[in-house]
């Protein structure tokens, strides 16, 4: 049987930057072979609803099956990349939560949705305060694929004109505000800081799996290969350019081989960096694309302060109000380090804020049924924010491959080092502060508050490692997400990113993408590759 | 614990409308290729769960602190009436050392203090760290931390607990703890 092993392109990776890699790419007239380590994913096949009582483990799940993946319940836990055949290392104390998930559509199965633009405050940071590099783009150049985008994957919200939070191309949310949720805002706009509706995708389900992969195989130029789990890139030995990908069956652990023109490397921000590092050859011994040295470096995320305030809406205690009291949600935009400097940080943060929820009993200094009737007395009454703030690149937080510690299918893993600064515990704690501050403006009574990170890689937005730059001495790729040094290989995921704000970075990561692969579309098309 | 003998099928027909054992295995062969939706019951729906890891004290300590922790509330059940206790014997004895050593630490403690003759007023001293503000961090002493880790879990498995499930549908709370499971994708 004749067997087609050499494709234009071989994409490595199915969610967001990958997705969007091959949409873009095939109706382009590219052919491309897509990898993914995961299996296809049947929605009506693979799931079916139960009772919490029915599970075996009753809602708690198996224990110690994810020490890691605070996201994973016991109905979901089978949708997470397992531990044990995906282990990494850090350093005894220095914990780095790394959340992943091998199927096809990857994370963008289970996403937030929040779709958030970056603005020049992050593309042109060195600018602002001088501090690690700018992007080798601005937002006038995102600005046209941010505009296909959101579109494309109905992005819902509200457009500020804000410098700090630019507008989109996206459907007006004009619902109007719980009563609780227009005092908090009111409290806002006295301390001069804006809110916004959450800005998000719409649907049950805005994954690539759905929104991006059907359109790219319609064109009948994409190949769609699940259950390979990429070993190495291939380079050739007279150009020292990318030839192929060497690839593991997950199941049988067959060893594979393709070729290809270019390789497009998507495969979430840090296995995309363990990927190259693994593809060392003797004309890239330090990693494939490694001739600066910063590959793995200037690891960085957003760090979460989760519930920094907990507050109860105290007209709504015994579902007393009116019916429109509380309810509904938003988004803080950055307010510091924007007209002014701050004095003990640079950078800023947002929240996202929600009300109608109930506290935990863990937050409640009291047992028996003295809890439980406060529990029914404060059922639905909350109003509770979470920080989401700016992570400083730093050359010392990075990734190498420990090449003592190999996952299930014999590939070196990774260790991780991410430890967040000075910078982001002023940031939380003045976050923390300026919480209790809106709250209290409104009205509202304080439950809880704390300042305290979850651990580094928990938020899900780990970036960096394989940045962008125009300087190929302090940066793995071009403003295209193109190799320096091999020009026939881009990387477009997270670890490109230069510096991350506090917005939610899928927006992004899907517009660079589609830059990224409009411009490979056109080197093939040239020859220039 | 006397447990309500709720049948139920895994192949979607609802629990009321399932046959009984004996009429399943009464009905007629079929030549379908598919298989019949065969009646089944949940493990412990119509079994008790084996007592096998804390010692016959600590677990009497551990009924006597779900009692007081978690008691009946209206319509909803006890901790120890939702088989909570019993489903913690299992969940602690199945999770890693360090848990199991706080909940063995902790009852230990309360073993000692001959917690279980204790009138209201004496436990209520023992149980004074639950009454401590919230924090992040939580207590740093262990057996504080044990209290306030075994009551968050009584609590959430008393939530979880069959017997909570129907208390809530009698009192017209509407199904609560339905979820997408997710199959074993391989």
């Amino acid at each position: 049987m004749a067997r087609q092993s050499e494709h234009d392109v071989v994409i490595i990776g199915s969610g967001a930057g990958g997705g969007m890699a091959a949409h873009t790419l095939t109706k382009l007239g590219v052919r491309c072979l897509m990898l993914d380590a995961g299996p296809l994913v049947d929605m009506d096949k693979d799931r079916t609803l139960v009772a919490v009582h029915d599970l075996p483990f009753q809602g708690f799940g198996r224990p110690g099956r994810f020490p890691h993946v605070t996201q994973a319940s016991e109905f979901d836990a089978n949708m997470w990349a397992d531990e044990k055949q995906n282990p990494y290392s850090y350093a005894a104390g220095e914990p780095y939560y790394w959340v992943r998930m091998r199927l096809i559509g990857g994370k963008t199965l289970r996403w937030g949705r929040a779709s958030w633009r970056l603005s020049d405050f992050e593309f042109r940071g060195k600018d602002h305060d001088g501090f690690g590099e700018n992007w080798p783009l601005r937002l006038a150049d995102l600005a046209p694929y941010y505009d296909r985008v959101e579109p494309m994957f109905h992005v819902t919200g509200r457009n500020e004109g804000l410098p700090q939070l630019p507008d989109g191309k996206i459907l007006l949310d004009e619902s109007r505000e719980s009563l609780a949720t227009q005092r908090f805002v009111d409290s806002c706009k006295i301390l001069g800081i804006h809110t916004t509706k959450a800005r998000r995708a719409t649907g049950s389900l805005a994954s690539s799996a759905n929104l991006l992969l059907p359109d790219a195989l319609a064109t009948g130029k994409l190949t769609l290969m699940p259950n390979a789990v990429v070993r190495q890139l291939s380079v050739a030995s007279d150009t020292g350019r990318v030839n192929g990908v060497h690839f593991v069956d997950r199941r049988s652990r067959r060893e594979f081989h393709v070729k290809a023109k270019a390789v497009v490397v998507s495969a979430s921000c840090l296995e995309s960096t363990r990927i190259l590092l693994n593809s060392a050859s003797r004309q890239h011994p330090n990693g494939l694309g490694n001739s600066s040295g910063v590959l793995g470096h200037y690891l960085f995320d957003q760090f979460y302060v989760k519930n920094v305030i907990t507050c109860v809406v105290p007209e709504a205690r015994r579902g007393k109000g009116p019916r429109n009291l509380i309810g509904g949600g938003g988004y803080v935009v950055r307010f510091r380090n924007i007209d002014k400097k701050e004095k003990s940080f640079i950078r800023g943060y947002t929240y996202d804020f929600g009300s109608g929820g109930t506290p935990s009993p863990r937050q409640l200094p009291l047992y028996g049924e003295a809890m439980l009737k406060e529990i029914e007395e404060l059922r639905g009454t909350t109003f509770s924010m979470t920080t989401m703030g700016e992570v400083l690149p730093r050359f010392e937080n990075h990734v190498r491959i420990n090449k003592d510690v190999k996952d299930a299918w014999g590939i070196p893993v990774l260790h991780i080092s991410q430890k967040y600064g000075d910078n982001e515990h002023a940031m939380a704690k003045d976050s923390m502060e300026m919480a209790e501050a809106m709250c209290r403006g409104a009205g509202f009574e304080v439950l809880t508050k704390h300042s305290t990170f979850v651990p580094p890689g928990e938020s899900i937005h780990e970036l960096g490692s394989c940045r962008m730059g125009r300087d190929p001495n302090t940066s793995v790729l071009n403003g295209f997400n193109q190799s320096h040094d091999v020009k026939n290989l881009f990387v477009v995921d997270g670890s490109s990113f230069v510096s991350g704000g506090a917005q939610n970075p899928t927006l992004t990561i899907l517009a660079l993408s589609m830059r990224a692969s409009e411009y490979l579309a056109d080197q093939l098309r040239t020859g220039n590759l | 614990m006397k447990r309500r003998r709720v049948l139920q099928t895994i192949l979607g027909a609802p629990a009321a409308a399932a046959a009984t054992p004996s009429q399943a295995a009464q009905s007629p062969a079929t030549t379908s290729e598919q298989p019949s939706k065969l009646a089944t019951v949940a493990l412990d729906a119509a079994a008790e769960g084996v007592h096998r890891f804390f010692s016959p004290a600590q677990y009497t300590a551990l009924e006597k602190l779900a009692d007081l922790l978690i008691p009946a509330f209206g319509e909803r059940p006890s901790a120890r009436a939702a088989g909570a206790v019993e489903f913690l014997d299992f969940l602690i004895g199945e999770s890693p050392a360090p848990v199991r050593q706080l909940y063995q630490g902790g009852l230990d403690r309360l073993v000692r203090e001959n917690f279980t003759q204790l009138g209201a007023e004496e436990a209520g001293r023992l149980l004074a760290p639950l009454k401590e503000p919230w924090s992040y961090a939580g207590p740093v002493d262990s057996f504080s931390k044990f209290l306030v880790e075994a009551k968050i879990a009584l609590y959430q498995a008393t939530l979880n607990s069959r017997e909570f499930a129907e208390a809530s549908s009698r009192g017209r709370r509407g199904a609560s703890g339905m979820n997408y499971y997710w199959r074993s994708l391989e």
